[in-house]
């Protein structure tokens, strides 16, 4: 519990910095290429993803806010036979996970805003609302909870107009293992824009 | 609500044909000798008892599937090198039970089963499981099919109680629907899927 109120204790020292500095709202089509445990689970690339982040630059160079989004992988496995407990099972099977990440996001950006591209580097740091699911014919079982993720990224911005970017970002996301879930790993290709105001 | 229906519209897959959804289970008594099956009899059940919606037809009637069912179990038995009791007049050491299962409601359930067995066996009418009680899984939130194909230890059997050591169950699970070729294709192969498991496999 301590760790969701320190993340709504980021969340709000985000939402109240007094500072005199541009806001940006930054939305990402996000696809995902698992790794790891995820890629023994999932192997398909997963083209079915997005977030949206609010980020407060607290001087030109340097920007925190509060990310939300959605990752979903899905792999259709051909019909074969699993183990059970004292006996086996056969049939297809649908493997599911999607991940919903509510992180603290910081980024520095190398260069000035009036630059013709920003390249910029950042760690989001939170949680992940995992649901994990295997549907065997008619029958489905699933494991479900919060856990602790972490996801360093780097990008760059190309302003296309005053208050427009065009954003692409890649990022490593982590999602720690809990009780009731393995571990998760995906690198992430974000392409989106990046609105100041 | 838009962005519900977009997520949802979005959102992968799961089975397109009837038959992807499919199940062939098997679960088995691990105290039980199945090396040494070879030579073992066996006895199928006359007739295969029907299930519908939680309750036994009654009179009994014979299903469009329940000769190819038993012909296909006995050549899946004699193929493990045992013998069929009834044609060797041999007291048998495995007694085989079959119960089809058709269910159309909502939700999902381990249906305990009980009381399907009795009555049809030749010899032995009126006997209960003992071991372990008999579980179904049915799953019905559409019309779904079971065949559910049960093995007693009856050389092991409890003759004060009448009860004999269930030790083996196996289930097919499949939605009812398209043509009763179709579903007898779908059952055939089910059969053959539970005598390529373990314990049998």
């Amino acid at each position: 519990m301590n760790f969701f109120k320190s993340i709504i204790i980021v969340a709000l020292t985000i939402l109240s910095l007094e500072v005199s500095a541009q806001n940006k709202t930054n939305a990402y089509y996000g696809m995902a290429l698992p790794m790891g445990d995820t890629k023994d689970y999932i192997n398909p690339a997963s083209f079915r993803g997005g977030n949206i982040e609010f980020e407060k630059l607290v001087n030109p160079n340097v920007g925190v806010g509060l990310l939300i989004g959605w990752n979903t992988f899905y792999e259709a496995k051909d019909r074969a036979t699993y183990p059970i407990s004292n006996g086996e099972i056969t049939s297809k099977q649908y493997r599911y996970l999607n991940g919903i990440p509510i992180q603290a996001t910081g980024k520095y950006y190398f260069a000035g805003d009036d630059a013709v591209i920003r390249p910029f580097v950042g760690l989001a740091a939170g949680t992940y609302y995992m649901e994990q699911r295997v549907d065997n014919g008619l029958f489905s079982s699933s494991n479900k909870g919060w856990t602790f993720s972490v996801a360093p990224k780097a990008g760059f911005l190309i302003p296309m107009s005053y208050s427009t970017s065009l954003a692409v970002s890649v990022d490593y996301s982590t999602s720690f293992k809990s009780s009731d879930l393995p571990q998760q790993n995906w690198l992430g290709i974000n392409i989106g824009f990046s609105w100041d105001y | 609500m838009a962005l519900t229906l977009s997520v949802y519209a979005c959102y992968p897959g799961g089975a397109e044909y009837v038959d992807e959804l499919d199940t062939s289970i098997s679960k088995y008594d691990n105290n039980y000798s199945w090396s040494a099956l070879d030579g073992k009899t066996y006895a199928l059940p006359e007739n295969i008892v029907h299930v519908k919606n939680g309750k036994e037809v009654d009179p009994p009637k014979e299903g469009p599937h329940d000769e190819a069912i038993l012909k296909q179990v006995k050549s899946e038995l004699d193929a493990q090198g045992m013998i069929d009791a009834t044609a060797t007049a041999q007291d048998t050491a495995l007694a085989v039970a079959i119960v089809i299962i058709e269910q159309n409601n909502s939700g999902a359930a381990w249906v305990p089963g009980g009381g399907w067995w009795g009555g049809y066996y030749p010899g032995y009418p009126g006997w209960g499981w003992g071991g372990y009680y008999p579980w179904y899984p049915v799953y019905y939130s559409y019309k779904t099919g079971s065949v559910v194909i049960e093995i007693a230890d009856y050389a092991n059997k409890n003759t004060v109680e009448e009860t004999m050591p269930l030790i083996y169950t196996g289930v097919l699970d499949g939605l009812i629907q398209g043509s009763e070729s179709y579903a007898g294709q779908r059952i055939n192969n089910g059969i053959d899927e539970l005598f390529n498991q373990v314990p049998f496999n």
